[in-house]
């Protein structure tokens, strides 16, 4: 059933955007025609001679970023007389021709009249048009979209953000709310010209109540500084992830971010009480509750959650946060195959029940890309061969009674076959370095070549035979590589190469989503759907349910200006 | 050849320090406590040592109270053959652990003495040079390699000082203290813990050592109000400028 579903709405969308090409539909078409024919945007292509000397010299990310960086803006640079005219989608791996999208007609680019505007409401140095910084804000962590925006804003208050909203409103200017930036769908930076709004400056922190555990905060707080906050305070955040020092919660919750812990404390849905959003039109919606129960009417917050700025900017917040507990435990583990891995997620449900608080699996390949690219990474296992590892993380109260109850489980394990062998942290360093590994693994494979991710959902049986059956379907061309939240059924399927190629794309795509969705899997489990998958939704969402997304969408911003061609496939936002 | 290693339990590397509230210390109770790292690379250098075949036994000993246990578990599961704890719950200076140490040696007769060569949490860096002055035994304290010569009966130390590095030879039985570059201690495999389980842990108390408990300190002073003040009372009642 749910496989005729995408396929119908699949057709769907491949008929719409056949229309978007239609030049007698696009007023831009013979400038977009001719000034792509000298220049693309194509980077998969034009980076290429690029990438060796990238690998060569990137011991560490940020050192890397910058040439690409500059190399990117010099490109820019020859472009320059093109902007207002064309716009290509400026996505560095995905080039292939299905991607490419037009910029909407309907949006008006900036004036100097709009500059004034702005810096009357925000004052002159908020107002940023400065290239450095721009040029930052316009890409991604990964660098792998690039958008071309000549303005930044940073509120400093809901007031603002509601005035700026407003202002955009009435001239139908597109806008991105970004947050810290860490998104890995492409859904915090600009795809063409799209006003910025970074919302890091709004970062207080209002109230906490040491007696319930809520802290209310704005939206701009970065997680790690929530974190050493609630950490004097006892406390800790429901939520971690290995972006901590710069994503910010805003972020976190319109991307609703799950992270290392979720097995534990649950999704941001549960953990979030409140929050304050501006609507596209300026609206303020105040639902800032720090009530563990309210049933009045529909919970519209939840609408916020998750929807990755595409119905509101979310300002404020308040979450409910648990309390610290003074024994964490982390233990990492070899097993021989997935089966073990399986019956070992179910052991420890059962027998460390209360303070299980993490069980990741990362497979052997992820494993080496860590030990060979990863700064200060070392095997905390005896050298010898294991197909996969496991790394598990209790959290109580009772130092003792912790340990002696996963030495006893690891010990039961172990006897049974299901661990091969395995540390257990003596002191905090030995387990910060065990969750090194696990929180490297991402900029390792960045380290070692090209990479395509993916974020998946898969039942927790089916889930390694996904990259299995990549492993078959690519052979030695590619790197394929399975790692993640085992006790939340979640996969990121990382499939690494020397450089971007469409050939190895074609291969993966639409495989790993047609494959994701005949599993009754969802193909975006925690990274949000941003650009990178904005018509890809249809393999996980029926096609009434993507509908009712759009009527929403449409009655909470109807020009479209939050975050626009993300989220929701084209066809969609362009159809009415 | 028997290798004796201290180990001190202290508030974890990791852990930020907290003032108890009425100012009389560090806050110690509900915070996680862990191997001191200068001894957990002391106790990796001695396990090493035992590998390459030049020793027969690793024995782990620990003063302090009664959960110092854990740390010598920690220990055992790294690999030392068996433990000793002195329990003492009074606070232990340099110079009576040193005194400890010292019995503990007459006791089992080690060939090599091996300590951090300070603790993570007093900074005191006096333990090892103490000890090595009561058993009258040569000193290569800060090692960043050692190198044993079992026929010789000879260990050579190199450590690290303002201006390189020196090298000494010392006569065993000698007292190693270690710094952060002499290795990379292990882990605790499961089946080490599991082994561990099984070792002897032996306890003694100071009385049965011999060893009087006591501080050798004696602090006395005033608050002056002032550097004005301060350099008078240094010139005309210390008389020391």
């Amino acid at each position: 059933m749910r496989t005729e579903m995408w396929r119908a709405a699949h057709r769907l969308i491949s008929h719409r955007s056949k229309n978007l090409c239609d030049p007698r539909w696009n007023p831009n078409f013979h400038n977009s025609i001719h000034n792509s024919s000298g220049f693309t945007y194509n980077f998969g292509r034009t980076c290429k001679p690029f990438n060796p000397y990238l690998i060569r010299h990137g011991s560490d990310v940020q050192k890397y970023i910058y040439p690409t960086r500059d190399y990117i803006e010099n490109l820019h640079g020859s472009t320059e007389p093109c902007y207002g005219k064309s716009f290509r989608i400026q996505n560095r791996y995905y080039g292939s021709a299905s991607t490419k999208i037009q910029r909407n007609p309907i949006f008006s680019t900036i004036n100097s009249d709009d500059i004034n505007h702005f810096r009357e409401i925000l004052g002159e140095k908020n107002v940023i048009q400065d290239e450095d910084r721009l040029s930052a804000a316009n890409m991604d962590w990964m660098q792998k979209y690039k958008g071309s925006s000549k303005l930044l804003l940073q509120p400093r208050s809901t007031e603002e953000v509601s005035q700026i909203l407003k202002y955009c409103n009435s001239r139908c200017l597109a806008v991105v709310p970004q947050g810290g930036n860490t998104g890995l769908v492409g859904g915090s930076v600009p795809v063409f010209d799209e006003v910025i709004i970074n919302i890091g400056s709004m970062n207080n922190i209002i109230s906490f109540d040491k007696v319930s555990g809520i802290l209310v905060c704005e939206a701009g707080c970065i997680l790690e500084n929530l974190i050493s906050f609630l950490d004097d305070q006892g406390f800790i955040m429901p939520l971690d992830l290995g972006a901590k020092g710069s994503c910010q919660i805003g972020g976190n919750i319109s991307t609703n971010a799950g992270g290392l812990r979720l097995v534990r404390y649950g999704s941001l849905h549960g953990n979030v009480l409140g929050l304050e959003a501006v609507l596209a039109n300026g609206t303020v919606l105040d639902m800032l509750g720090t009530l563990r129960k309210d049933n009045t009417g529909y919970d519209l917050k939840h609408l916020f959650i998750g929807s990755e700025g595409s119905l509101g900017v979310v300002t404020k917040v308040s979450i409910l946060t648990p309390p610290k507990l003074s024994s964490v435990n982390v233990a990492f583990l070899a097993c021989k195959d997935y089966l073990s891995c399986q019956k070992l997620l179910l052991e420890a449900k059962r027998k460390l029940g209360e303070i299980l608080s993490a069980f990741e699996f990362i497979d052997n390949q992820s494993f080496n890309v860590v030990l060979n690219h990863l700064e200060g990474a070392r095997n905390p296992l005896p050298p010898s061969m294991h197909n996969f590892y496991v790394l598990i993380e209790t959290t109580g109260s009772d130092e003792s009674y912790d340990k002696e109850k996963l030495e006893a489980f690891l010990l039961h394990s172990m006897e049974g076959g299901l661990v091969s062998d395995g540390v257990l942290a003596q002191d905090i360093n030995q387990a910060s370095s065990f969750w090194h590994i696990r929180e490297g693994i991402p900029e390792s494979i960045m380290k070692a070549g090209a990479v395509y991710k993916y974020d998946l959902s898969i039942p927790v049986e089916k889930m390694y035979d996904l990259v299995e059956e990549m492993r078959v379907r690519l052979g030695h061309s590619a790197k394929v590589m399975g790692y993640g939240h085992l006790g939340d059924s979640n996969l990121h399927l990382n499939i690494s190469t020397p450089q971007y190629d469409d050939a190895i794309l074609a291969q993966i795509e639409p495989f790993v989503y047609e494959w994701t969705s005949k599993h009754r899997g969802s193909i975006s489990a925690e990274h949000g759907v941003g650009l990178m998958k904005a018509n890809k939704i249809h393999y996980s969402k029926s096609a009434e349910t993507v509908q009712l997304m759009g009527s929403i969408k449409k009655l909470l911003d109807p020009n479209g200006i939050l975050n626009p061609y993300k989220v929701l496939p084209g066809s969609l936002a362009s159809s009415s | 050849m028997k290798i004796m290693v201290a180990i001190k339990r202290v508030v974890d590397y990791a852990v930020k320090i907290r003032v108890k509230s009425d100012k009389s210390g560090v806050e110690t109770s509900n915070v996680k406590m862990s191997m001191n790292p200068f001894c957990e690379i002391g106790l990796e250098e001695a396990l090493r040592i035992k590998e390459s075949g030049l020793a027969s036994e690793v024995i782990a000993v620990s003063m302090g109270p009664s959960q110092c246990v854990d740390t010598l578990r920690t220990g055992l599961a790294m690999g030392a053959d068996r433990a000793i704890h002195v329990e003492a719950s009074a606070t232990l200076y340099p110079l009576s652990v040193a005194k400890l140490l010292k019995a503990l040696v007459d006791v089992e007769k080690p060939g090599l003495l091996i300590l951090g060569k300070q603790a993570i949490d007093d900074d005191c860096n006096q333990t090892g040079q103490m000890v090595a002055g009561l058993l009258n035994w040569p000193q290569g304290t800060f090692a960043s390699k050692v190198v044993l010569d079992k026929e010789k009966e000879v260990a050579t130390v190199e450590r690290e000082v303002d201006g390189g590095l020196e090298t000494l030879c010392l006569d065993l039985p000698a007292v190693i203290t270690t710094d952060l570059r002499l290795n990379q201690p292990r882990y605790a495999t499961l089946p080490n813990i599991m082994k561990a389980k099984s070792k002897v842990i032996k306890k003694f108390t100071p009385q049965e050592l011999n060893v009087d408990i006591k501080s050798d300190l004696e602090v006395q002073g005033v608050i002056v109000s002032s550097v004005d003040e301060l350099i008078d009372k240094l010139k005309n009642e210390a008389h020391v400028i």
